[in-house]
């Protein structure tokens, strides 16, 4: 190691010191706080940062990727395309320029939202990316929500309880639902319900009872994770000194476990949760090719398999910045729930 | 005053005051699933609390001191338990209550100081509603009513502007704050004995010393069991003493006489090895050796292994024995070997 | 019960019943596959059209005994099954040990550099962890030809961002221990630092890690290849026979059944290993702190 790092590494430690020395000095009194709009406008920036990145790496890995791999335009012309018809193509799309230019051209025009035509009936790209959005949305919304309505209370009390049968029951039970991928349970569903009994529709949006199945299936690809990290985060916080003060000022079982350790246990699990929306959305796609589902994710399979790539583009900008606005979301809603985040140390 | 007058006049009002709270012959036990003989934590407790005395309960750690006073009110964590033994507040059992009963005990007629204010206190709920919990569970009161019980015991308990502290959350209070908060909510619904257990130990040295200031100015006449490791935070406080060895009380007496002649083996060694500036010493002088853990089942004197006094008769185990004002476990205590 | 000392046999055991239950359940998978290299030729994945559909015990006349019956080409589900686990446990494996390599190195580079690198790294990272992985690998298999590199590399470049998110976090906490900053101060070069006093560290989050990550990218491979989008088309992949079953859940749903219950097996035997090393290593840490 060189003298100049090896002085490098001694301010360093100097510098953790005096970080130290301020921590103690400030333990005197109060610790200093930064306000919740600024807290807010941080972490909006922050995530609005992120998407940025994100969609600058997405659609410029896409753009090359479409690029290099083989010739756009025999790829539009498809099958039946002769030469002149390729040039034709080429021209029309800007194929003949250089690689640069056409990039630029890719990102002003996404600047601007228009992602070009449909290569398979000639619609907006993007129009028809929304018109499919709405279904999607309310199909991961119903499937969140109850994911969060039945895991949440089923986590607790499965790690409120140390050590009992019905809690090893339990939580084996869960582990094996853990096991079973989303699109099996779909189809056992479907197997079940529809094949044997004869009680739901198996395909497409056909009124209230179709949403069912569906609904079920999306909320089995994360319900089993939340409940264990639920359960886990609540049977380490019952553990806590907290707990025991509070049982020492003579608390029941309901107070300690909804009024104290479910609070932090949720805080806990606030990453796991709010990354519950990208993983629903990667599990609709499934969920709405089994079930026919006439949505965003089964129009993405669709374009994807014809390589339509200006739906894939849109689809893929759409949902980004969906799972962006949803985690922003989640973010905030923390801020205000966690007072550690909402004044967190200036 | 000064600290001996002071003590003194606290025995002279103490001692003959009636009995609050007795504990006779505890045990606590923990099963130890791998091995086939259990262990005790707690191994045959005996203390009486009058009113307005405190008592020390001193001793190393793993001497079962904390054990004791989480068996008061009934916290010894699972799978451990009182299997023996009586605790009575008044004239009322209480090591046996049903937990519905027993809940209404805690933090009502016991209250409890934990040792880490640090991690005591619930990190996502704010002062204000940890405090008026307490309170609404256990007087008859309004949710207005309550947050004034709460403002006047954080008052009380001397932490400036206390009204907005309510609203503050624990980790925007620094370590001596939130000790303060903890004892404001052992005290917030006035129990008529109060533990500590190791208040004072997490803290920095001049905040420790508030808090003692706190202790004496707020607790002087209370009923208090206060367990440290450190000998002069008891000399500070106690008005009792009880020297905890190995789950068993080894030595009580008046603090004064326990300080100035101790009698058991152990209680000179502990002393002898807290550094002192009233008077000349030419070192410290550590006991030798450990004290029994969990996986030495000790038969006699505990003590004996790392007692220089030790004879044959320390084979067997020797009991509390009164010898002149006090208490004292041992065959050959201190001016009778 | 392998300390019970009545009993004369001794099962070598772990120490967490989790962790054996996992490695003995995938123990099975590994030997299923060892027979499938050494014993099992292209042929046995040939269909009889005769003999198709039949359910689970069938005796035909030409293939012999189908245990697990028949699918629409009249081909044997056990065969095909066991042809399937060079492509789902290879995809699977080969994307996973890119995973660990590459979450676990950008993890250390962003601990270790305190200015822009670590900006970039984080902001990279939280950027593409939100982004659904399905729609990426969906995307990008789409682009390429249909095989087994495409799909294993893919995923393996995609999935590694949540590993070298927690890698990062557990690397930090890991740098500011005394011995490190000792090292530190000793003059020890950042390499040396790294691999001898941070990796080991890591080791048993890595081992965790890649337990999951492979559970979780079998279930990947296996969805792409259900959308049609995996394996190539005729290959045995277990997403594929699951997508073949959907057209015949009424008539013969024990086509669906067997892929299901072996991707099943797979993914908890993983996670009881993942969930296993953790619990001893949580063990390990207690038994140092006590």
């Amino acid at each position: 190691m060189t003298d100049r790092e090896e002085k490098n590494n001694r301010i360093n430690v100097d510098q953790d010191e005096k970080e130290d020395a301020n921590l103690v000095t400030a333990s005197a009194g109060d610790v200093e706080t930064i306000p919740v709009a600024q807290q807010t406008v941080r972490t909006i920036l922050r995530r609005l940062a992120e998407l940025v990145f994100l969609l600058l790496f997405v659609s410029t890995l896409l753009f090359f990727l479409l690029r290099l791999t083989g010739d756009p335009a025999a790829i539009l012309a498809g099958e039946t395309g002769d030469q002149e018809q390729l040039e034709l193509i080429r021209k029309q799309y800007g194929f003949d320029k250089p690689l640069y230019v056409q990039y630029g051209v890719f990102l002003m025009k996404m600047l601007v939202l228009d992602f070009g035509t449909s290569l398979a009936n000639a619609q907006d790209a993007l129009g028809l990316v929304f018109e499919r959005l709405p279904t999607s949305f309310t199909l991961v919304l119903i499937a969140f929500t109850a994911n969060l309505i039945i895991s949440i209370p089923l986590g607790a009390w499965l790690g409120s309880r140390p050590d009992r049968t019905g809690r090893k029951l339990g939580s084996t039970g869960v582990f094996i639902l853990q096991g079973i991928p989303g699109y099996i349970t779909g189809l056992i569903l479907i197997q079940v319900f529809s094949v044997e009994l004869r009680w739901l529709p198996s395909i497409g949006n056909q009124g209230p009872e179709s949403w069912i199945m569906p609904a079920i299936t999306l909320a089995s690809f994360q319900a089993p994770q939340v409940i264990r990290v639920i359960s886990a985060n609540v049977s380490e916080a019952m553990r806590e000194d907290y707990i025991r003060t509070a049982r020492a000022n003579g608390a029941g079982f309901n107070t300690l476990l909804w009024r104290h350790a479910l609070k932090n246990a949720m805080l806990g699990a606030t990453a796991l949760i709010g990354a519950q929306v990208s993983f629903l959305i990667g599990g609709s796609i499934i969920t709405e090719v089994i079930f026919a589902w006439p949505g965003l994710g089964r129009l993405l399979v669709t374009s994807v398999t014809t390589l339509d790539f200006p739906v894939v583009q849109a689809a893929v900008f759409v949902i980004s910045v969906f799972v962006y606005l949803s985690i922003t979301a989640t973010d905030l809603a923390f801020i205000f729930i966690d007072p550690r985040l909402r004044r967190q140390r200036a | 005053m000064t600290l001996q007058t002071e003590i003194e006049s606290r025995v002279s009002s103490g001692l003959d005051n009636e009995v609050i709270l007795s504990v006779q012959d505890v045990v606590v036990q923990f099963p130890r699933p791998k091995k086939k003989t259990p262990f005790n934590a707690v191994n045959g407790v005996s203390f009486e609390l009058r009113k307005g005395e405190t008592l020390g309960l001193v001793g190393e750690s793993g001497s079962g001191k904390s054990m004791t006073a989480l068996s008061l009110l009934g916290l010894v964590p699972i799978p451990g338990k009182i299997i023996e033994g009586s605790i009575n507040l008044r004239e009322r059992r209480i090591d046996n209550l049903p937990i519905n009963m027993l809940r209404k005990v805690r933090g009502n007629d016991l209250g409890m100081v934990f040792q880490d204010p640090m991690t005591g206190l619930n990190p996502v709920r704010n002062i204000g509603s940890q405090l008026c919990e307490s309170v609404i569970r256990h007087q008859k009161v309004s949710k207005s009513e309550a947050t004034e019980i709460a403002f006047k015991a954080l008052d009380d308990v001397g932490i400036p502007s206390a009204r907005d502290r309510l609203e503050a959350f624990p980790h925007e209070l620094s370590g001596g704050l939130r000790q303060r908060v903890m004892i404001a909510l052992a005290l917030i619904n006035h129990p008529e004995v109060i533990i500590a257990d190791e208040a004072t130990t997490a803290l920095d040295a001049t905040i420790q010393a508030q808090i003692l200031d706190l202790f004496r100015e707020r607790l002087s006449n209370a009923t208090m069991i206060l367990i440290t490791h450190d000998m002069g935070v008891a000399a500070e406080i106690c008005d009792r003493i009880a020297v905890m060895y190995a789950g068993r009380i080894v030595e009580t007496g008046t603090i004064e006489e326990v300080l100035s002649s101790p009698r058991h083996p152990y209680t000179m060694g502990l002393l002898s090895a807290v550094p002192r500036f009233d008077i000349r010493r030419p070192k410290l002088v550590p006991i030798p050796g450990q004290p029994p853990t969990a996986e030495d089942i000790v038969q006699g004197c505990a003590f004996s292994s790392r007692c220089k006094f030790t004879q044959e008769n320390c084979a067997e185990r020797p009991l509390l024995k009164k010898r002149d004002n006090r208490l004292v476990a041992c065959w050959f205590p201190k001016g009778e070997v | 019960m392998t300390k019970n000392s009545s009993s004369k046999i001794k099962i070598p055991s772990t120490g967490s019943l989790q962790l054996d239950l996992g490695l003995v359940m995938f123990f099975v998978i590994v030997i299923a596959l060892l027979v499938q290299l050494i014993f099992l030729g292209e042929d046995f994945l040939d269909g009889h059209l005769r003999e198709r559909l039949k359910p689970p015990g069938y005796n035909g006349p030409q293939g012999g005994y189908h245990i697990f019956g028949t699918d629409q080409l009249g081909r044997d589900l056990f065969f095909r099954v066991m042809g399937g686990l060079p492509w789902s446990l290879g995809i699977s494996g080969v994307a996973v040990i890119c995973v660990a390599v590459i979450g676990t190195t950008i993890g250390l580079i962003g601990a270790w550099y305190e200015n822009w690198i670590r900006t970039t790294v984080l902001l990279g990272v939280s950027a593409m962890i939100a982004m659904p992985f399905l729609v990426l690998a969906l995307v990008v298999t789409a682009l390429f030809e249909r095989g087994f590199w495409t799909l294993s590399l893919t995923m393996g470049f995609i999935a590694w961002t949540a590993v070298s998110r927690v890698i990062y976090a557990e690397a930090r906490g890991l740098l500011t221990r005394e011995y490190v900053l000792a090292a530190r101060l000793f003059g020890v070069s950042k390499w040396s630092i790294l691999i001898f006093h941070i990796l080991p560290g890591l080791r048993p989050t890595i081992l965790v890690m890649a337990a999951f990550f492979f559970a979780v990218l079998l279930i990947i491979e296996s969805a792409l290849s259900f959308l049609g989008l995996g394996a190539p088309l005729n290959a045995p992949s277990w997403g594929n026979m699951l997508s073949d079953s959907r057209q015949y859940l009424v008539i013969a749903p024990w086509m669906m059944l067997v892929p299901a219950v072996t991707i099943v097996w797979s993914v908890i035997s993983l996670n009881l290993i993942g969930d296993g090393i953790a619990e001893l290593s949580r063990k390990r840490a207690r038994a140092v702190e006590v």
